[in-house]
């Protein structure tokens, strides 16, 4: 990444300005200046929709049922509630950022809680998006070669189109409560959700994970499918393949070197994204049906309580993933494709 | 669909002569109807048929099954199955009420916040498109950072903590004041979600039509920017937004689902299909029929609005640089990771 050899000819650019005129570097400042952006602005918008609940008062919350005018009191100026909201607001950042912030209601360290929850939901985010990906890619080729074959495999095709669209239609927690009542509580073959550590026991923490991983990958496969078959039935038309078969290279190769290559871009980039919004919680209501402990499922008893701070972390966490993958998806991006630029 | 400037041949055929030789199309507007339909006449089915209305109990009654009697809830808390007769035809939840009345008051619940989000998305979205294509400048550069938020903002994190903070206490804007149970609780909240998804693209071919000759010409002839807005370019932006209409009503069901499931959409006793989902999966595994039933309607209605979605892009502009998929983070189509956005295709 030498920034020199680019800006070579323009001797007079001062110093400061030539490091950021290499187009990978100056993209990733931008970016990453962009990402503090949103993530101060995530912050401050989960700050304040929560400021503007009616009965939000999260004191009443800490002191319970029985408590006495005066201890609320306590508990207000003890947690800093009676502070003007930029100070809470600061406040409450500073705690995080230290590691120090603490739920409303139950108390505990917020951080601590998503590090532990953070295991299933890794676990879910990795298996979940390799069966989503290899389902999704198989399925979009099928489709894209059927498309052009005879009638019966247009028809088969078109078969194909039918389930994606279900799957994409499928709201993720009714697939999840019919498997898990059918092939877990039915036919007993898989355990009626919740999460086994892999280090505990790597065969429980399989079986616990199959159905999980089976209805987010039912769900984002047909998704895949559909957009790399128009993907590759688009490339499929661009002028270079029809140069590549008429010099007489085997369908297959040009299908896999030529055509594939170029259309799993987009295929790639959604991965990356989909990725970065499972892994930073997104699934909350995959993990909820599936008792699964995870970040989401942590977001979705929060945001039920009124618990400001880990909503605040957990949002906060899921915006930096999906800026994060975001930003590097656009730069894999730009180099498995000369044309993109980065911008 | 009338007002289309004729493109091509595909154009100029009557929509319903296009419809009919889509017969997939043709197929799920008949479900789409029918399904409102069938929710529209919700009162009837619940006076004449059912003989109950949605939110009465009926937990220590009894029902006559081909000459038995039979508990509408057992004491042990099991609801009735499927009778397939006019009282309970699709049987009892565990308050006793009845399902199929449910159902039905419940789809109009669903599909009346679906609708109306579509709207305020729709509507919101086409706004800050023209202003900010037309505009440029300040006022483009704050609606885009704006969009960009809302879009980096996950979006069910983003839809349920709206809507259980709004569903607590329900919501004062001075003149507006909405109750805590108001069905426009969940239709704003789902509709703004939804607004980048469709503004982002809109916004990308104003840029491009305001390029455009005719606008140039429209220009010369001394219109005003709104009359330009009005008359030339929301014209062509037409085909765009009702091909958008029906994804993002399937979006919007499914989200006003996954809000209710959570808690943070249709308020109980209220019905939705989301709501009657999240009780039946409580209930699990005695009541497996109350996850059945709702999730079989609402996956038809949401492959059908699908399919339609996708067949009126086909049919609407086969090659129009807008209808494109393009990837992008967030979530339009599916709820909980990501989606595919509808864009301007790059250069080539």
């Amino acid at each position: 990444m030498s920034a020199g050899a680019l800006t070579q000819g323009r001797a007079s650019v001062p110093r400061s300005l030539r490091l950021s005129s290499h187009p990978l570097l100056s993209f990733a400042l931008r970016r990453l200046a962009g990402m503090v952006a949103v993530l101060f602005a995530v912050s401050v918008l989960t700050f304040l929709v929560f400021q503007v609940i009616p009965d939000g008062d999260p004191a009443l919350r800490l002191a319970g049922h029985l408590a006495t005018p005066s201890e609320i009191r306590d508990i207000r100026r003890q947690w800093g509630f009676n502070r003007p909201v930029y100070i809470q607001y600061l406040r409450t950042m500073e705690q995080i950022f230290t590691a120090k912030v603490v739920s409303y209601t139950q108390q505990v360290n917020v951080l601590a809680q998503v590090g532990e929850d953070l295991p299933p939901t890794i676990s879910l985010t990795v298996g979940a998006s390799v069966l989503w990906l290899i389902f999704g890619v198989a399925l979009g080729l099928l489709g894209a070669l059927l498309s052009r074959g005879g009638a019966a495999a247009r028809l088969f095709d078109r078969l194909l189109g039918a389930l994606a669209i279900t799957g994409i239609s499928m709201p993720t927690f009714l697939l999840g409560d019919l498997l898990l009542y059918y092939l877990a509580y039915r036919l007993s073959l898989f355990p009626l959700g919740g999460y086994v550590p892999l280090s505990s026991s790597p065969g429980g923490w399989f079986t616990h994970m199959l159905l999980p991983w089976a209805t987010l990958a039912i769900v984002l496969s047909g998704f895949y499918a559909r957009l790399l078959r128009s993907s590759i039935l688009e490339t499929l038309s661009e002028p270079y393949v029809r140069t590549a078969e008429a010099k007489g290279l085997p369908r297959a190769r040009v299908l896999i070197h030529h055509v594939l290559r170029n259309s799993l871009l987009p295929v790639v980039s959604l991965w990356g994204l989909d990725f970065a919004a499972v892994l930073g919680g997104g699934a909350l209501l995959t993990e909820t049906v599936f008792n699964l402990h995870g970040v989401g499922q942590y977001a979705a008893e929060s945001i039920s309580r009124l618990d400001i701070p880990p909503i605040l972390v957990i949002t906060m966490l899921t915006a930096f993933f999906v800026v994060l993958f975001s930003a590097l998806t656009d730069i894999m991006y730009a180099a498995l494709d000369p044309r993109v630029r980065l911008r | 669909m009338g007002s289309l400037p004729p493109r091509s041949r595909r154009d100029r055929r009557a929509p319903l002569g296009a419809l009919r030789r889509r017969p997939a199309a043709l197929l799920a507007s008949l479900v789409l109807a029918a399904v409102v339909i069938c929710c529209l006449l919700a009162p009837l089915y619940a006076k004449y048929i059912a003989h109950t209305g949605p939110d009465a109990n009926h937990i220590t009654e009894t029902v006559k099954i081909g000459g038995r009697t039979v508990d509408v809830v057992s004491p042990t808390g099991v609801p009735i199955g499927p009778t397939w007769q006019g009282r309970f035809l699709l049987g009892a939840d565990e308050n006793g009420r009845d399902v199929a009345v449910r159902l039905l008051y419940g789809g109009r619940n669903s599909l009346q916040i679906a609708a109306t989000a579509t709207l305020v998305t729709m509507l919101a979205a086409t706004i800050v498109a023209l202003l900010s294509g037309w505009v440029r400048g300040a006022l483009d550069a704050l609606l885009s950072r704006l969009m960009e938020l809302l879009w980096s903002y996950p979006v069910l994190l983003l839809g349920v903590a709206l809507g259980v903070t709004l569903a607590v206490g329900g919501i004062n804007l001075g003149v507006i004041t909405l109750r805590s149970g108001s069905l426009l609780l969940p239709s704003l909240i789902i509709g703004v979600v939804y607004v980048p998804y469709v503004a982002r693209p809109l916004r990308a071919q104003v840029i491009q039509l305001a390029g455009r000759e005719f606008v140039d010409a429209a220009r010369q002839q001394g219109l005003s920017g709104a009359r330009i807005l009005l008359s030339e370019i929301l014209p062509n932006l037409s085909s765009s937004i009702i091909a958008f209409l029906p994804l993002i009503f399937a979006n919007s069901i499914l989200l006003e689902a996954g809000l209710s499931f959570l808690g943070a959409g249709v308020q109980p006793p209220a019905p939705s299909w989301g709501t009657m989902i999240a009780e039946g999966t409580r209930l699990m595994p005695a009541g497996i029929h109350l996850v059945l039933i709702p999730g079989l309607m609402l996956l038809a209605t949401v492959i059908s609005a699908n399919v339609l979605s996708d067949s009126l892009r086909d049919m609407l502009d086969p090659r129009s640089p807008t209808i494109r998929l393009r990837p992008r983070a967030g979530g339009l189509n599916w709820i909980e990771s990501s989606s595919v956005e509808l864009v301007e295709r790059e250069g080539a």
